[in-house]
């Protein structure tokens, strides 16, 4: 008997979680000691947000190819999982896919796995990795450890802090107010950024790169056909790495510049300096030009180096 | 005035006719042949001091050019390994493609997207227009930097055009 009461109650649990496909759902659990929450949508869109509730509530509409919808504790994780045929082919945004809002107590860690599936993230505090394949990312207000990664979607980001890691191929990223330290890839993507992380590394291989930074403690950008505008100051001690194949790099200096300039180009790049009178030296055999010189103090430190691309240095 | 204006063409042009042999003003030879004649009668001369003195300054001379010839010798070899690095990069780096291919099971004729086709020409050809800039400069770290950045890039490319997951679309 009381193993009957046991599989009665089981099945209800299951069926409780169970849902099909194109159904509204509106369901809630509460966080325990749960301290991540895994997310997987494949098609659709999901809207994520921080509260400072206790439970994880999900409300909308399931993907019409839907075979299961999973909502369930597994240890110290929260299994959120629109579970739908593995050979679907279809990826497209035809609006079939789920629409839901997730609402997740703001101190649990987030992952979100999607394949076309749009998503937007916000006020969150412990960090999130975000992966779709085609899907646009749009995040705003996360902390702590923040991983973005899209394959062809674009990446829009607003007040983020933290170590963040943005990520695309041919997606374009979009950063506005983020602080801390910034890492910035994409390949075909361009790239831009208006922030005031200390740190921050950008690299692409033909997408354009604009940056407009603050105080700057490191950057680098490496690039190999893509061009980077960069308006910056540079700390006391601070570090510029900047290299590419064939791009250009505009700097903008403001404020006072106490720093070391190290400057190469390889085979026909040109080097433009108007922060002083000293000019770049041609090589006598080679089409290269070579540019050294110290401002103020001489504390921090630019180099850079490319094979053909042009380097200009201006302040503001 | 005129001196100054001379063109490094003109220069080079200069110099290119210069002979390539520095012969000594006068003839040492008749020197060096009364030196060696005179070789066994030097035995109480007063200059036999003087001469041990030369004589041990050409032996720590030699002794001196021996010890940086053995000093530089190992760096001669270092300045020479980045030609050989390079090529040992683009090998390593054509294994590991090759490696990523077969385990997604690609063959090199496999056809993909205009747009990733294009990064990976344009990698290519990076990696092309690096090589032939380290043959102008191969101790260029800078250079040997951005030759393995830009390996990196298109083997992380690779890795991504042909995961399951990209497979999926």
């Amino acid at each position: 008997m009381r193993n009957f009461i046991k599989l009665v109650s089981l099945s209800a649990a299951l069926i409780s979680t169970m849902s099909y496909a194109g159904d509204r759902i509106d369901k809630s659990l509460a966080v325990n000691d749960a301290s991540k929450v895994i997310i997987e949508n494949q098609r659709g869109m999901v809207s994520i947000i921080g509260t400072n509730n206790s439970t994880v509530s999900v409300v909308g509409e399931l993907d019409d190819k839907t075979e299961a919808f999973i909502f369930e504790h597994s240890g110290a994780t929260i299994m959120v999982k629109v579970k739908v045929p593995n050979n679907q082919r279809s990826w497209r945004n035809d609006g079939e896919g789920s629409n839901l809002t997730i609402k997740i107590p703001q101190q649990l860690r987030v992952d979100f796995n999607g394949i076309s599936s749009n998503v937007s993230v916000e006020k969150l505090a412990q960090g999130v990795d975000i992966k779709t394949v085609s899907g646009e990312i749009t995040v705003s207000k996360l902390q702590n450890n923040i991983e973005i990664n899209s394959v062809s979607g674009d990446i829009d980001s607003t007040e983020l802090s933290g170590k963040i890691q943005l990520s695309t191929v041919s997606g374009d990223i979009e950063d506005v107010k983020s602080a801390g330290r910034l890492s910035i890839k994409s390949v075909s993507g361009s790239i831009q950024t208006e922030t005031i992380a200390t740190e921050v590394v950008a690299e692409t291989v033909s997408g354009d790169i604009e940056l407009a930074l603050a105080d700057i403690d490191e950057l680098e950008i490496s690039t190999v056909s893509g061009d980077s505008d960069v308006d910056f100051a540079l700390n006391e001690n601070g570090s510029v790495k900047l290299s590419s194949v064939s791009g250009e790099f505009d700097l903008n200096f403001s404020k006072d510049i106490q720093a070391n300039f190290r400057l190469q180009t390889n085979a026909g790049g040109s080097i433009k300096n108007k922060l002083t009178s000293d000019k770049a030296k041609r090589g006598k055999y080679v089409p290269s030009e070579k540019l050294s010189f110290t401002m103020g103090s001489g504390s921090g430190s630019v180099k850079a180096s490319t094979v053909s691309g042009d380097i200009q240095l201006s302040k503001k | 005035m005129t001196k100054h204006n001379i063109t490094d063409q003109e220069l080079d042009k200069r110099i290119a006719q210069l002979t390539t042999e520095m012969s000594p003003e006068k003839d040492l030879w008749v020197g060096v042949e009364r030196a060696i004649a005179n070789k066994e009668q030097h035995s109480a001369s007063p200059t036999t001091a003087k001469r041990h003195i030369h004589l041990a300054w050409a032996a720590s001379f030699v002794a001196a050019i021996l010890l940086t010839w053995g000093l530089t010798m190992p760096s001669q070899q270092v300045q020479q390994t980045p030609i050989d690095l390079a090529l040992m990069m683009e090998e390593n780096f054509n294994t590991n493609k090759q490696l990523i291919l077969a385990s997604y099971g690609q063959t090199q004729g496999q056809t993909l997207s205009a747009d990733m086709q294009k990064q990976l020409n344009e990698l290519s050809s990076a990696r092309a227009t690096i090589n032939n800039a380290l043959k102008a400069d191969p101790n260029n770290s800078d250079l040997l930097n951005l030759l393995r950045w830009t390996q990196q890039q298109e083997l992380d490319l690779l890795q991504q055009i042909y995961s399951p997951q990209w497979q999926t679309i």
